[in-house]
């Protein structure tokens, strides 16, 4: 009959423009939410010859009215249909008209997903098809569209080949006993959601389970600004503050920043606002406690195709982190200040025997800059006669024979000078056992050798001063001891005179080596009290006016009536020591003076302090100008006959110096050679009272 | 006593002057000279014809060492043998003499009764 076998397409064209056809990719000549209605011939299959085209906007009806045109609308209307079943063949839906009792009509299967459904054809009834519940869905959606005239839609899951597919369905009436169901799979876009619903989940746990931080997502959106699309429930044990409050109002983030800081944040963000650059920040957050608290914050931007820009980022806390960087550069800070400022050199040297590392002073021992030292081995500034003791030690070191080693060694500064060290060397290995450098330390010894030295010197003047008169003694007690003077009485008394006179030389050397050894050692301490001064001088003048007039010398003395806060027997000690030197080189009728005055601070006293100076004035045959300091040492007699000759010690002088100088006060001597000499000493005023006396 | 030795002794102390010039002289019958100081000790060394020399080491002005330099450098005296008699005894002491042209060591204290002795020894002389 040249009409279709038994279909005509009716096309529905909504109205409503394709904002909705992501959902529908039907094609494209079904704009948006397109739905094609094929209508099947009402009764026994008899075709209702209504298909047309149903232009948008309305239903349509080609109306044949002039058998001569019957032909023609025939043609077009065969046209129409092949037009329309290849569309309806295009769309991947499935297509099933059913009547209201749920028999299948007629099936247009899908092809966007598997429709091989047991028992899914012709005239088969929907029960026989689906489960239960979606076949009772599809019965009572069709119930409703035939009686509401309305599209039904509803969405449920199926188990096709043991997979749950997701569908959709949309149910049209198309007469009083048909409806049209338009089926189509939502599985990709329902494991999408899911997918999505999961991701939203995760993240959202994630952003509530930072220990210590949140996650956010803030924009910016032209014309409205900046404000946080999502802030994860961490941001109140982070900052105090509520997401909601934060979601809210943005501003209130500011509330607990510190301005350099926000300033700084600002600067950032407009610059990633304008480039899309990542942002990376430390900043400051005052606690409700007050505190300080550091947060991390890092956030990558993205624009959206609405201009609008989005930040997904996160802030953490980074306190405890702030902490430790900070004791950690306080703890570097200590070695760097140890290492460099130790008074003692220290060096790390590569396995190889090169310097890594010197601090300021090794390179001022050595006279070489940190830049020269480190372009050099130890080897090359070790003395050759101490490198081959030193290589083993280090050998020894990376065999791990020894932990460490040490010896004294010299080496040659930049100014060819050689350098006395004692060096305690010890290998830093990794945690892999491997040697990563030795440190050594050296120690300038040239002042202990030196010191060494002086003791050596000192045990040798001692050793020769005791041994002295010792040998006089011995030998004139020996000479005796054989009989052979037992008949020449003048020898024999000559002989114990030696005997007897260097037996009180002995005993006051003695006396003074122990006396100077208990001062130098503190073992001793100088009691202070206070003392008159003119009753030390007294004191001192009485203890040697015998020595005075044996000698012929008359005494002067001008006192000062004061008060001075010292020891008095060590005062005394050093006058009677000064006076009697004065007396035993001075010449018989001559006067000796003991002087005591006020002085006012002058150069040679540094603070406003008062003092009183003591004056021992001779006129004997006075000292040698380069001697008049060395007077003061230790055996530094003027001449070394003196301590014979004058019954002295050599050790006088320097024990008075001591003295004074554990007074605080100083020491010194003046002479004019054949005129006399001067010794001064000054003491500090200790004021007892306001007044002077 | 025919070919008597004749030693000069040189220390600045007196006393030990004295006791060393009774020890050579009776308990070794040499015949001693004695100088105060290593200026005079030199001046005799150079008009007197000395068997050996027994000398201090610490001496004001011109000490031991000066001394020893001072006779090596006279072709005459450095023929004389040099006895060091010092009470320096440390090991750094005896360094300092291991350079000098002498004969031999004696320390103080020392034997008045031996002393000849170890003279005898260090020189060669028959006791």
């Amino acid at each position: 009959m040249g009409i279709p076998t038994y279909l005509y397409w009716l096309w529905l064209v909504p109205t409503f423009d394709g904002s909705a056809s992501d959902d529908w990719p039907i094609g494209p000549v079904l704009v948006g939410w397109s739905v094609a209605v094929f209508l099947a011939g009402v009764g026994g299959g008899r075709i209702s010859r209504l298909g047309s085209r149903l232009l948008p906007g309305g239903v349509g009806v080609s109306q044949l009215s002039l058998e001569g045109k019957r032909q023609q609308a025939e043609e077009a209307l065969k046209q129409s249909e092949i037009l329309n079943r290849a569309i309806l063949a295009a769309l991947p839906d499935l297509i099933v008209r059913m009547h209201r009792d749920g028999t299948y009509l007629d099936i247009k299967p899908a092809t966007s997903f598997p429709t091989d459904l047991p028992n899914f054809r012709v005239g088969e009834n929907i029960q026989n098809v689906l489960p239960p519940k979606p076949a009772q869905q599809y019965l009572t959606a069709a119930a409703t569209a035939l009686k509401t005239g309305e599209i039904q839609i509803f969405e449920f899951p199926l188990m096709v080949r043991d997979q749950q597919i997701w569908q959709e369905a949309r149910v049209l009436p198309l007469n009083p006993d048909e409806v049209l169901m338009i089926v189509r799979d939502l599985t990709q876009r329902k494991q999408a959601e899911e997918a999505l619903k999961e991701r939203e989940a995760m993240l959202r746990a994630i952003g509530d389970n930072l220990p210590k931080g949140y996650i956010y997502q803030r924009v910016y959106e032209p014309g409205k600004g900046f404000y946080y699309a999502y802030v994860s429930a961490g941001i109140e044990r982070l900052l105090g503050l509520k997401p909601e409050a934060v979601l809210t109002n943005a501003q209130v983030t500011r509330t607990v920043g510190f301005a350099e800081d926000l300033a700084i944040a600002d600067r950032a963000v407009q610059e990633s606002l304008k480039n899309l650059s990542p942002i990376e920040l430390q900043m400051r957050n005052c606690t409700a406690q007050g505190e300080i608290q550091w947060s991390s914050i890092r956030s990558l931007p993205r624009r959206l195709a609405d201009g609008r820009t989005v930040w997904d980022g996160v802030e953490v806390d980074i306190t405890d982190l702030k902490r430790i960087e900070a004791a950690l550069r306080a703890s570097e800070e200590q070695f760097r200040r140890a290492f460099d400022h130790a008074p003692i050199g220290i060096s790390l040297v590569s396995p190889t025997g090169r310097f890594l590392k010197v601090n300021a002073c090794y390179c001022e021992l050595l006279g070489y800059s940190e830049a020269e030292l480190l372009k050099l081995h130890f080897q090359d500034i070790t003395d050759p006669a101490d490198r081959e003791a030193d290589l083993e030690g280090l050998r020894q070191l990376l065999t791990g024979e020894i932990q460490s080693f040490q010896m004294r060694k010299r080496y040659i500064t930049k100014q060819g000078a050689i350098v006395p060290v004692y060096l305690n060397a010890a290998l830093v290995r990794d945690e892999n056992g491997q040697p990563l450098y030795s440190v050594g330390h050296i120690q300038d010894i040239r002042d202990r050798l030196k010191v060494d030295r002086m003791k050596d010197e000192f045990i040798s003047v001692v050793s020769h001063e005791l041994r002295t008169p010792l040998t006089s003694i011995r030998g004139a007690l020996g000479i005796l001891e054989t009989g052979v003077f037992d008949h020449k009485p003048e020898q024999a008394r000559h002989m114990l005179h030696i005997a007897i006179n260097n037996s009180n030389r002995l005993v006051r050397l003695v006396d003074d080596i122990l006396c100077l050894e208990r001062l130098a050692s503190g073992k001793v301490d100088l009691v202070m009290e206070p003392c008159q001064v003119d009753e030390l001088m007294q004191q001192a003048i009485d203890s040697v006016q015998t020595l005075a007039d044996e000698a012929g010398i008359t005494l002067s003395m001008t006192p000062l009536m004061t008060q001075l806060w010292a020891a008095p027997d060590a005062i005394v000690q050093t006058l009677t020591n000064l006076l009697g030197n004065a007396i035993k080189f001075s010449m018989m009728g001559g006067t000796v003076w003991l002087v005591a005055e006020w002085i006012e601070s002058g150069a040679a006293q540094e603070d406003s302090a008062q003092w009183v100076r003591f004056t021992v004035k001779d006129q004997g045959r006075g000292i040698p100008t380069d001697k008049l300091e060395i007077v003061f040492e230790q055996f530094q007699q003027v001449d070394v006959s003196d301590s014979r000759k004058k019954g002295g010690t050599g050790l006088g002088l320097t024990i008075c110096k001591r003295i004074v100088q554990q007074h605080g006060g100083q020491i010194w001597a003046e002479s004019r050679l054949g005129e006399g000499s001067e010794f001064y000493f000054t003491l500090p005023v200790v004021r007892t009272s306001n007044k002077k006396p | 006593m025919k070919n008597k030795k004749q030693i000069l002794v040189v220390d600045d102390e007196e006393d030990i002057r004295d006791v060393v010039r009774v020890s050579l002289e009776i308990f070794g019958g040499w015949q001693i000279i004695t100088a105060n100081s290593g200026f005079e000790g030199l001046q005799i060394a150079k008009t007197t014809a000395l068997d050996a020399i027994l000398m201090d080491i610490s001496m004001p002005d011109m000490d031991g060492f000066k001394l020893c330099a001072a006779l090596q450098a006279d072709p005459q005296m450095q023929q004389v043998p040099v006895i060091v008699l010092t009470a320096k005894v440390l090991p750094s002491d005896r360094l300092q003499f291991a350079a000098l042209e002498i004969a031999g060591v004696i320390t103080k204290p020392f034997d008045p009764v031996t002393i000849w002795r170890q003279v005898a020894e260090i020189l060669g002389w028959a006791v």
